[in-house]
Formats: structure tokens, C-alpha cells, sequence
């Protein structure tokens, strides 16, 4: 089973809306990012923004319906816990691996034929990877800011350099924003750093059954 | 064989207190108790789902914690939580948990659903609750386990189908099987049950097999007056109507009934009724 890692992360998909039939908040949450930026963009950068935020959204979907979590017949097959954990790693890089390859190759285009400043491209290849690596991190209790800050950032930062002119004429204006944004970028990695860690712990706990108490 | 000694666990308010029983090989053990007893607490640590605070759990000698993968492989369960992936197929389910298990068969599985009506094709969001736990019965049985535990699975079966069920526990236990069976259906674990656990706010009022829990009860019917000369500490729950009065009685060969009580074995459900009626004060 652990060989057939696409099957697995085929399989394992959770569904948008919870118990109660309702959408998942945070999948509400990227519509309302999404419209304004569409909205400010209308005119100026034409279609091409489309096939830069629409592959972001489609990650940022995929990520929620593969979570870190098992499901609880997963806990009651034959599998030692070390199993477990094995097959939530794989997945989660497959996940990854995945994820980066649909927004970089939807970057590829843009980058060809609209034009982007390579310096604009490498901070999106990095606020891509981080991203795709923290999308859906699972609970990360106490850990929500951090959260909250990488995505924002990962976000906003992008679609700011996104919109960097292509040909490297930087104006003083554009100057101090890629400087502001590539020190974002050095407090964004620290941010999933702590995200890792966090991840990481809950990948351990999910190997075993979560104890549910009765009131 | 499956071995309770001294188990106790805290669930937020809820505590199962030292319970200790033993389920033989090709047995039916009957699991009863009201809303909140701790029937599915009891079988979520014989699942290993969770870990008791005190006690062991041994099945066939191993314990969850060394040998976790090897009990694994001896259980089938059916629980009242929808098991398989909703988005996928019956067989597309079975075979990717199924992999697990060295003697699961898929031709096994399909042969269950074929028998059970379903077709293996269907995605499992689109099954009814019965259907659902048809489904999961036919996997249950396909990995070919020792043990099955079951939780309120007849509940949700036609008629039709839970004669269909006991022809497939009768012919588990048959071939050494020992089925758990979790149930408010009583009537077919009087028929059919082998021992029986009986559980109460977490406590084990009985645990035992049939024959010793028909020995151990009885009931008695007759006037009023009649039923209260049996020494209290006998009686266990008592109803009282107008024209007469039905009590549990812990049957003690020393107990001499008044003339003009009726005497009767008791039924499971006879007895969870008359033990709500008074059997938590004692």
C-alpha cells in the first residue's frame, strides 16, 4: 500500500464541507482574498493574474482536502504506528511535490511570454515553496499567527511582485517595495520554520487514534 | 481467546470502573447496557483506539502495545461510524484497506456484496445507513478475522437481512469465530448469545455466560404485598401496576417464594427494564 503513493493521496480526500454540510471556513476565506485583487488588477494585467492566482486557489483547495489526518479506519487496519506516520509523509510530499509543480508550471508561460523580473520570479519560486509546504498544516495549536502571517505574506508578497515591471527599470518606488519584500521574505522563514516544527508534531500524533472525551 | 483484567478508563466525566470478562473462541457475546453505558468506550480500547489507564487487554496473549499490527490482523469490526471513503467505489474501498490484511480476498468482498444486494461499483456517500453497514460486514467477514466486534450493526437491517446475519455469525462462530455483538436488539441475543456483559454507568453488572445469567435471575409476579415479602436485599428493580407487581430477583436457593408469585426466567431486556427500576440504587 505504502508503494502507491498516488492512489493513496487519491483516495484520501476529505471533503469541502464539514459535518453539519457547511463550507469549510477556510475555504470561504481565499474567495474574498481573490476578488479584490482581480478586481484591481482588472485592465492592467489583463488575463495573465488569472493564471497566476487561480493555480494559488487550486492548491490552497487541494491542500484542505489532503490533511495530515487519518482516517479512523486507517487506525483499526494492520498497521504498526511507524506505518502510519510513513503513509501521512509520503502523502504530504506528494502533496507538495504536486502543488509546486502546478503553480510553477502555470508560471512558466507568464514568465515566457508576458515577461517577469527575475528577481521578481526567484521570490515567487520561494513564496511558492513555502506555500505549497504549509498550506494545510493541521491544527498547529498556539502556532495560528505564524500561520495566518506566512499565508498573507506568501499572498500579497507574490501577486506585488507579480506585478513588478518585466524589464528591470525599477524606479525608486519599486526599489524600496522589492527591498520591503525581500525582508518580508527573511521573516517569512523563520515563520514556516516554526510551522515545520509544529507540522512535524502533529504528524507524530496523528499515528495514533485522537481520544475523543465524553462530557 | 479475549482477556479483560482490571480495566478502568476516564473519559472526561465518564469512567469505566475495573472491568474484567473473557470472550472464549466461538462464542457470541452479547453487549448490552443503556445510552451511555460505555458499550462503545469498551469497544473502542478492545479496538485499540484507545488505551485503557489501567488494566490489561490481552487477545490471543499479545497486547496492543508490542503487538499492535498482529491483533490488527485477528479483528473485524463493524461500528455505527461510516468507515470506508465516501468518495470512492465498495471494491475501490476494500481493496485499498483491504491491502492491509494478508487474508483479505476481494472476490470474497464482492461475493458478500453481491449476496447482500449492493453493487461493488457504487460509491459508499451514495449507500443507505443499512447499506453502508452491509458494506462494512461484507469487509469484516472478508478479511477473514478471529475476532468480530459489532456495534448496533442490526439495528439498521431489514428484516430479511438480519436472519441473513445470524446465518453468518452462526457459521463464524461455527469455524471458531467469537463475535462482540453491541446491541439494544436483545431479543436475538436471548436466541442466540453465548455470554453476556451487561454494563451500567460504567460499571459491569453482569458479566458471565447465559446459562449462569438465567440461573443468577429471575422474575416474579403476583400482588404487591407478595412480591415486597422477598427479602429487599434480592430484589433488584421493581415495577408496580395497578392489578400487579413485576420484580428482578438475584435468585438465591436460601429465597423462599410466597405462594401466589409467579416465577419466570428473565430476558435480557426484561432485565435491563426492571434493573432501570430501582438496580442503580443497589
Amino acid at each position: 500500500m505504502s508503494g502507491n503513493v498516488f492512489r493513496e493521496y487519491r483516495m484520501n480526500r476529505s471533503s469541502l464541507r464539514n459535518k453539519d454540510g457547511k463550507a469549510d471556513p477556510r475555504f470561504l476565506s481565499m474567495a474574498p482574498a481573490i476578488c479584490p485583487l482581480m478586481a484591481l488588477n482588472h485592465g492592467k494585467l489583463d488575463a495573465w493574474i488569472l493564471l497566476f492566482v487561480l493555480p494559488l486557489f487550486f492548491v490552497w483547495i487541494s491542500a484542505i482536502m489532503h490533511p495530515f489526518r487519518l482516517t479512523k479506519m486507517h487506525y483499526l487496519c494492520p498497521m504498526t504506528a511507524e506505518e502510519r506516520i510513513e503513509r501521512i509523509v509520503s502523502v504530504y510530499r506528494f502533496r507538495c511535490v504536486f502543488h509546486y509543480l502546478v503553480l510553477t508550471l502555470c508560471l512558466l508561460p507568464v514568465f515566457l511570454f508576458r515577461g517577469m523580473h527575475p528577481l521578481a520570479l526567484l521570490y515567487i519560486m520561494i513564496s511558492n515553496f513555502l506555500y505549497v509546504c504549509v498550506a494545510n498544516p493541521g491544527r498547529c495549536e498556539g502556532k495560528a499567527g505564524w500561520y495566518v502571517f506566512l499565508i498573507i505574506a506568501c499572498f500579497v508578497g507574490s501577486v506585488v511582485m507579480f506585478c513588478m515591471p518585466a524589464d528591470g527599470i525599477y524606479s525608486r518606488t519599486e526599489t524600496i517595495i522589492s527591498i520591503c519584500f525581500y525582508s518580508l521574505l527573511l521573516l517569512m522563514i523563520p515563520a514556516f520554520l516554526i510551522l515545520r516544527k509544529a507540522m512535524r508534531e502533529e504528524i507524530e500524533a496523528a499515528a495514533y487514534y485522537e481520544e475523543e472525551s465524553r462530557s | 481467546m479475549i482477556e479483560f483484567s482490571g480495566i478502568s478508563k476516564r473519559l472526561g466525566k465518564f469512567e469505566l470502573k475495573d472491568l474484567s470478562f473473557q470472550i472464549a473462541e466461538g462464542e457470541i457475546c452479547g453487549l448490552v447496557g443503556r445510552n451511555g453505558a460505555g458499550k462503545t468506550t469498551l469497544l473502542n480500547l478492545l479496538l485499540g483506539l484507545i488505551r485503557p489507564d489501567e488494566g490489561t487487554i490481552t487477545i490471543d496473549g499479545m497486547e496492543y502495545r508490542e503487538e499492535e499490527k498482529k491483533i490488527r490482523a485477528l479483528l473485524g469490526c463493524v461500528l455505527v461510524d461510516e468507515l470506508f471513503l465516501p468518495g470512492a467505489g465498495l471494491s475501490e474501498n476494500a481493496s485499498y484497506f483491504g491491502s492491509t490484511y494478508d487474508a483479505f480476498e476481494l472476490s470474497r468482498f464482492e461475493g458478500l456484496l453481491q449476496e447482500f444486494r449492493l453493487d461493488p461499483a457504487k460509491k459508499f456517500r451514495a449507500l443507505s445507513k443499512g447499506e453502508k453497514l452491509k458494506c462494512q460486514f461484507a469487509f469484516a467477514l472478508a478479511v477473514k478475522p478471529k475476532y468480530l466486534l459489532l456495534d448496533e450493526p442490526t439495528a439498521n437491517f431489514d428484516p430479511d437481512f438480519r436472519d441473513h446475519f445470524w446465518e453468518h455469525m452462526k457459521r463464524f462462530t461455527a469455524g471458531g469465530g467469537s463475535v462482540l455483538l453491541a446491541t439494544h436488539l436483545t431479543d436475538d441475543l436471548d436466541r442466540m448469545a453465548d455470554s453476556l456483559i451487561f454494563l451500567d454507568k460504567g460499571k459491569s453488572i453482569f458479566t458471565g455466560d447465559m446459562e449462569s445469567f438465567r440461573d443468577t435471575y429471575r422474575i416474579v409476579s403476583g400482588e404487591k404485598y407478595l412480591v415486597k415479602m422477598i427479602d429487599e436485599q434480592y430484589r433488584i428493580g421493581m415495577e408496580e401496576a395497578k392489578y400487579s407487581t413485576r420484580a428482578l430477583i438475584a435468585h438465591h436457593r436460601r429465597i423462599r417464594y410466597p405462594e401466589g408469585l409467579e416465577l419466570s426466567p428473565v430476558s435480557i431486556e426484561e432485565f435491563m427494564y426492571l434493573y432501570s427500576k430501582g438496580g442503580e440504587k443497589k
